[in-house]
């Protein structure tokens, strides 16, 4: 089973003036819990009353399919250069 | 079989190593087998599997020293692909028909509910055997998965 995203490295600026950021992700999760936990009840009841003309299922669904977006984020890399400035954010 | 399992299987045969370390050393090869894009393990081919979708852009010859040449690199894993479609599939009616307007509007006739995510795979599939070049004037691009 694969892991979720852990670290979050952001790295921008100038060639000459560059900076380094690491941010722990892990030190996230309980807040993304207790938020997701809070959330649950309002979503099922969304789910419940429009269940019947057919839009609950989005609201049913909504909490796995973010939380799949999130575990898949691992290893996704966007690296921009030009001559001056520099991006580079890598989430492992 | 693999040159090196025979290997593996006539040293375990002369008794040169345990019958464990063999098993871990096959382990090992298979899954270096899969790593490597062929895993010959039952006599068939495997094809190997894609994780990153890649896309590289590079300035083209002769604009590599032009101060707005650019470079991107952009590495996206195969299984946010099909988390983004999955979610895109939550999407309300009336916020894909707003989404497929303002795409209309950059030229980008796509309806994004005609994506399915066998066509997705087939494209990846197809993408594990090919690499897509575009060469402008100004810029080349670059699409593979790895």
């Amino acid at each position: 089973m694969s892991r979720p995203p852990l670290f979050l490295k952001l790295r921008f600026g100038k060639i000459n003036s560059r900076h380094n950021i690491w941010l722990p992700l892990f030190i996230l999760f309980p807040f993304l819990i207790i938020i997701l936990l809070l959330l649950v009840p309002f979503l099922l009841l969304a789910a419940l009353v429009l269940w019947g003309v057919g839009r609950g299922k989005p609201f049913l669904m909504f909490i796995p399919a973010i939380l799949a977006v999130f575990w898949a984020l691992k290893g996704l890399e966007i690296q921009v250069n030009d001559k001056t400035q520099n991006v580079f954010i890598s989430i492992k | 079989m693999a040159e090196n399992q025979k290997r593996i299987l006539k040293m375990l045969a002369e008794q040169k190593i345990t019958v464990e370390e063999a098993e871990r050393l096959l382990t090992l090869t298979a899954s270096e087998g899969i790593n490597n894009n062929t895993d010959y393990t039952e006599g068939l081919p495997r094809k190997r599997v894609s994780k990153y979708l890649r896309v590289e852009v590079r300035p083209g010859p002769g604009t590599e020293s032009s101060p707005h040449a650019e470079r991107i690199n952009i590495r996206i894993p195969i299984n946010l692909i099909h988390a983004g479609i999955k979610l895109t599939a939550l999407n309300p009616p009336y916020a894909t028909d707003k989404m497929h307007e303002a795409l209309k509007e950059k030229g980008v006739d796509f309806d994004l509910q005609n994506l399915k995510i066998d066509d997705i795979e087939k494209l990846i599939e197809a993408l594990s055997d090919l690499e897509v070049d575009v060469e402008s004037g100004k810029e080349k691009v670059h699409v593979y998965v790895e």
